[in-house]
């Protein structure tokens, strides 16, 4: 055994580093579209586990009806441990997000007139937002399509409040007076 | 069966586990059976334990499976260590060496 350390040892770190990432994808991968076949193994694993149990409570002496259940018993609550098992495969907030949303999309269905109202609020906000900026963008922060945008003057009336923003609307390309 | 059971110091079940399979390639059952004959039956690792930490130390890539028979010829999925499996071994080793020396020295002050 400790000759086999050695001849990995000789493997370089960043080499490990990218064989770790890369299965970790793999098994990432594998955990979101074969989740049936895996849990199907989980179970034939913690079955022949507990098959194991069985055997040596046989073997110390147990009459085999009992040994099975005793070995059930050692093993503990078998649904739960699956459950933690199948949280460390990394991808149950992905799972846990499809639930979410999926869960999301019923209760929309079943309350229309909330769905509605949502949507049209949200609607009238966004569009609201994109008209105003739309404005701004032209007004003030792009430069004016002219060839001399420096020499641009803004004419208002000699209303301070009006001139005020005036200069604000061409504060970035021109004067104003 | 130990009289006294003793719980695992959390972090420490990894490095157990790791320590195990320096040994060859085991199944589940295997594993939990090494550690207790290894500490003398002192330590019992619990399947609900066990089973999450060798899913976890998998995806961390320390360990990988394979499907064979036992001894016995039962179907039973084992486990190995991989190149950096046996890096992380080392490294858990001396960072446990470490702490409990220091633990030591703190419980021995006079």
């Amino acid at each position: 055994m400790q000759s086999n350390g050695f001849a990995d040892g000789s493997i370089a770190d960043s080499k490990i580093k990218r064989m770790i990432s890369l299965h970790k994808l793999r098994l990432r991968c594998r955990a979101l579209f074969q989740k049936q076949k895996l849990d199907a193994q989980m179970d034939d694993e913690m079955r022949s586990h507990v098959e194991m149990q069985t055997q040596e409570n046989i073997d110390s002496g147990m009459h085999p009806d009992e040994a099975h259940y005793a070995a059930l018993r050692q093993f503990g609550w078998i649904e739960s441990i699956k459950e933690t098992c199948r949280d460390q495969r990394g991808v149950s907030w992905i799972e846990n997000l499809g639930r979410d949303l999926r869960y999301e999309a019923r209760q929309m269905l079943k309350n229309p007139g909330f769905t509605t109202v949502a949507v049209l609020t949200l609607t009238l906000g966004v569009g609201v937002n994109l008209a105003l900026f739309a404005m701004l963008n032209e007004l003030v922060l792009r430069p004016k399509p002219v060839a001399n945008p420096d020499e641009l003057w803004a004419i208002a009336p000699a209303w301070r409040s009006v001139q005020r923003a005036a200069r604000w609307c061409v504060s970035l390309s021109a004067k104003a007076f | 069966m130990p009289k006294e059971k003793t719980d695992l110091l959390q972090g420490t079940l990894d490095m157990l586990i790791l320590k195990a399979l320096q040994l060859g390639s085991m199944h589940g059952f295997g594993i939990s059976v090494l550690i207790r004959q290894m500490s003398r039956e002192v330590l019992q690792v619990e399947q609900g334990s066990l089973y999450p930490a060798l899913y976890r130390l998998e995806e961390q890539g320390w360990i990988e499976s394979e499907w064979g028979f036992s001894d016995n010829n039962r179907k039973a999925k084992f486990y190995k260590l991989t190149p950096a499996g046996r890096k992380q071994l080392v490294e858990e080793r001396s960072n446990w060496e470490r702490l409990s020396a220091a633990i030591n020295t703190v419980l021995k002050t006079t």
